[in-house]
């Protein structure tokens, strides 16, 4: 029956035909029980009461006929009573259990639970049943169905037949929060529930359900909830404890949260951690791969040192020639390797490098010198700054010349044949110098600025012959912003595109160039040194190196403990240095000095770390004293020569 | 969604001016049972549930718009206007008499006269000038009465409403025709209701208004009725002899014939 479907009525339907309790017979049953019996008109007057009815509200015997029967009530059951309970009297005239509060005689209160039964001739039969320890009950159940109610998940009692869940005997009022609808539609079927859910998750459910009901364990399952109108899409974690019936049939008792916040949380997390790891191996990786070339290039550079010594004297001209190139080559490979190793601390620690006052025009000058050929190779003109003019600015000429280089380079090949690069640079705002590179090229599209510092990507140049690897821009952002600048790039697609970086002018003067004193003038030194080295190549050329000083005696070991067997062996010389590689077959230069400290002998030779890797640091020797020095490979012989003239000097008299 | 679907909005009669009939907190339209069916002649009678009550949209509680008056009020507002109605006589009990005052404030032209059935903008009591019949405390106890009736109200006050041997179709129905009521939201109705103060809302109402009073009405008391006087000098009011706070179910005769003098005025 819906409210459209009744048919009006002039009043109150008549009730069924009514059974006891009735009349002065009600009244002698229920005199003396605890309950009261009353006769109500259905506007609520009380025609007649039980004795026991006015022992109750502690009124005179007699005194309770014609008075209203909510006055009987405290107020807030005066509230229920007039809009809900009267309505249904009239509308219904049966009720049951519905808890009211008495109003006693001393002002205590009395809960009571409501009855009534319609007569035939519209009045009702009114019994009220005084609850104490159910009062206590309904009490400790509000109390947890409040806590079940504000907790921020639902908790539930789900009933299973045949594997498939039916309905939700028990959900709190977090039921409509998740699952968009009330606790009673839940009751009555759990298909509001799952069609909420994703159809996947919803049939993982049931399978979760059913294996985990066979194996009699609890059930957890992450389940995707559908985007609903204003919410998106949630995942909960349903979990829940089976206990089989004897019907066959199966109860869960369980919860069901949205984890939503915490799985990103965890994602997050688990992201952060990958990428530290990612940064992590790839600077070991560098380090590693920067090491592996190092070792290299010390013979290739120590060698092609000493045979340069005194201008190559004992080398025909083409010869000489030859070692030039070798030797320019080996430095442009170690500046390479150096300039990895600079990235890759830049990427894990910030990149910082030392400036100072540099004259800006000498740079220039040799990056456009340096970039003639790959021009002319390909037809490209390159225009300087206009002569005579010169700033002073704040930069480390590695870094720049590297920096300039990546834009000409670029500038020069992905320009057109016949097309111009100018290198130019202008004063810009007060104390700033603006460099600027500009081509004649293909020019990039709006799309392609956005990606264009974006690493590896060659922003569809990967389809053409021009080679390069997508890295150029990144370094040169880099660099750019170790300089205190930053790169601004203007384009247009068919004329051409202008990159161009801001430098500080500098205070002071430039810095002399590097002026490397020749230390082959030092006085000769003289004394016995130990190399503890397993790479041959690398001893080999210390023996070389160390033939320029006549007075010294070089003995080597290619292990910690030949370097130990050596030092027991009878007819061994005193030691005046040791030098040490870091990387031993068996052991590292930090161990074995430790280990050679504790011999009385030792225990104040100077001593020298020898090593590739440019980030060793030389802290203190435990119980002793440690490295004097670090020695990076490769070796400057110049440098190298003077070191140890330093640490041999003859004693002064 | 639709008002009128979610409302499980009513609409009988072959009268033009409508009339439409809000039942109060605690029931649902079968309240007006025994009084709008004597309207259907002349009016289009639009009978409507609140969300919370009988065949309402539960899932149209929303815990913001619900948690002052003024969002059951706009509800009305939704239904004046997606039934398309104007000059409406509209009737309200309880708190739906506050409810139809400021539905009348917010939508000008809709509403073109309020009946307000035992109304009160304020149940709290505001000393020193107020007297609303309620302290705090009684609507703390009132609503915990609210919430341990959940209990009883949606659960097992049915079943024996029809004798316990009743079959269970006929109790689910009965269930939901009389006065059913969700308890969660019932409770937020309750509290919205009861701790609301929308006296500021009443001199501005705009449109000519009857009060229906009961002489003993323990959650209108005369005080109300007496602030109400002096704040709507034109509107008619009318007590009728005897106590409660339902006339329409209690004196539902006196009820209709105080409406239809008010409707036949031009009220």
């Amino acid at each position: 029956m819906t409210a459209a479907s009744q048919q009006p009525q002039s009043g109150p339907e008549p009730g069924p035909e009514p059974g006891p309790p009735r009349g002065p017979e009600a009244r002698a049953l229920t005199d003396g029980l605890p309950c009261a019996w009353l006769r109500l008109a259905p506007d609520g007057r009380i025609l007649e009461a039980a004795a026991g009815t006015e022992q109750l509200v502690g009124a005179p015997p007699g005194s309770l006929a014609g008075r209203e029967f909510d006055e009987l009530l405290t107020l807030p059951s005066r509230v229920v009573y007039q809009t809900h309970l009267l309505p249904l009297l009239r509308l219904a005239g049966n009720t049951a259990e519905l808890s009211l509060m008495l109003r006693g005689a001393s002002g205590a209160t009395l809960d009571v639970l409501f009855y009534s039964q319609r007569r035939a001739d519209t009045t009702l039969d009114v019994l009220l049943a005084p609850i104490r320890q159910r009062r206590r009950i309904e009490d400790e159940l509000v109390r947890v169905k409040r806590a079940a109610d504000q907790a921020p998940m639902m908790v539930f009692q789900l009933l299973c037949e045949g594997g498939q869940p039916q309905r939700f005997p028990y959900a709190s009022q977090t039921v409509r929060e998740l699952y968009g609808c009330s606790p009673e539609v839940a009751a009555q079927s759990a298909e509001a529930v799952l069609a909420a859910l994703e159809p996947a998750s919803r049939e993982r459910l049931c399978e979760a359900l059913t294996t985990a009901a066979r194996g009699n364990a609890p059930c957890r399952v992450q389940l995707q909830r559908r985007a609903a109108a204003g919410q998106p899409a949630a995942v909960h974690e349903f979990v829940a404890t089976p206990r089989a019936l004897a019907s066959g049939a199966v109860l869960w008792h369980g919860y069901s949260a949205d984890v939503t916040e915490r799985l990103r949380l965890e994602r997050e997390a688990t992201q952060r951690s990958a990428a530290e790891e990612s940064a992590r191996v790839r600077k070991a990786f560098l380090a590693r791969a920067s090491h592996e070339l190092r070792t290299p290039l010390n013979a290739i550079l120590g060698f092609a040192q000493l045979l340069g010594r005194d201008g190559g004297s004992g080398l025909r001209p083409e010869q000489q020639q030859a070692l030039g190139v070798l030797q320019s080559a080996g430095r442009h490979m170690l500046s390479l390797v150096n300039r990895l190793l600079d990235l890759s601390r830049a990427e894990t620690e910030g990149f910082a490098p030392t400036l100072q006052p540099l004259a800006l025009r000498p740079e220039l000058e040799a990056v456009l010198e340096a970039m003639r050929p790959q021009a002319a190779e390909r037809g490209v003109a390159l225009h300087g700054p206009a002569p005579g003019r010169d700033a002073v600015v704040m930069a480390d000429a590695l870094s720049l010349r590297q920096l300039l280089t990546n834009l000409m380079s670029n500038a020069v090949k992905y320009n057109r044949p016949g097309g111009r690069v100018e290198l130019d640079w202008a004063a810009a705002a007060p104390g700033r110098v603006c460099v600027t590179v500009a081509d004649t090229g293909v020019g990039l599209g709006a799309a392609q600025r956005e990606h264009l510092f974006e690493p590896f990507n060659r922003l569809g140049a990967e389809a053409s012959a021009t080679e390069g690897t997508g890295l150029g821009l990144v370094l040169a952002r880099q660099l750019a912003r170790a300089l205190g600048g930053d790169i601004a790039v203007e384009s247009m697609r068919g004329v051409g595109s202008r990159f161009s970086f801001e430098l500080a002018r500098a205070e002071g003067e430039p810095a002399s160039g590097q002026g490397a004193g020749d230390a082959a003038l030092a006085p000769a030194c003289a004394g016995t040194v130990l190399y503890v080295e397993d790479n041959e190549v690398n001893v080999l050329l210390m023996r070389a190196l160390l033939a320029l000083r006549p007075g010294v005696t070089l003995l080597t070991a290619g292990s910690g403990a030949a370097a130990e067997a050596l030092l027991d062996a009878p007819g061994t010389p005193p030691l005046q240095l040791l030098l040490l590689d870091l990387n031993l077959p068996d052991t590292d230069g930090h161990t074995l000095l430790q280990r050679l400290r504790a011999r009385p002998a030792l225990a104040a030779v100077p001593a020298v770390l020898v090593t590739a890797a440019a980030e060793e640091s030389i802290g203190p020797v435990q119980g002793g004293v440690g490295f004097a020095e670090r020695w990076i490979k490769p070796l400057e012989v110049d440098a190298t020569l003077a070191a140890l003239d330093q640490l041999l000097a003859p004693a002064r008299p | 969604m639709n008002a009128l679907t979610r409302s499980n909005v009513v609409i009988r009669g072959q009268g033009q001016r409508p009339m439409v009939f809000a039942h109060g907190f605690g029931c649902d339209q079968n309240m007006w049972r025994f009084v709008a069916p004597a309207f259907e002649a002349s009016h289009r009678v639009v009978l409507f549930d609140h969300v919370g009550c009988g065949q309402s949209d539960l899932s149209a509680f929303d815990e913001q718009r619900h948690a002052r008056i003024e969002g059951w009020a706009q509800d009305v507002v939704d239904i004046l206007e997606a039934a398309d109605l104007h000059d409406a006589v509209f009737v309200g009990h309880s708190v739906s008499a506050t409810i139809g005052l400021l539905a009348s404030n917010a939508a000008p032209g809709r509403i073109g006269a309020l009946a307000m059935l035992c109304p009160s903008p304020r149940y709290l009591n505001d000393p020193p000038d107020y007297v609303g019949g309620f302290e705090r405390s009684d609507i703390d106890a009132l609503l915990d009465m609210v919430e341990n009736n959940m209990l009883g109200w949606a659960n097992f006050l049915a079943p024996l409403a029809m004798g316990a041997d009743s079959a269970p179709e006929l109790v689910d129905e009965l269930k939901a025709s009389f006065c059913a009521i969700d308890p969660y939201i019932t409770r937020r109705f309750a509290a919205a209701t009861f701790l609301g103060d929308n006296r500021d809302d009443v001199p501005r109402l705009a449109v000519p208004a009857l009060v229906v009073e009961m002489a003993q009405d323990a959650i209108a008391p005369p005080s109300v009725g007496q602030w109400l006087r002096e704040r709507l000098p034109r509107a008619r009011f009318e007590q009728l002899a005897g106590s409660g706070h339902c006339p329409h179910m209690t004196h539902p005769a006196e009820t209709t014939e105080l409406l239809r003098r008010f409707v036949g005025a031009g009220g």
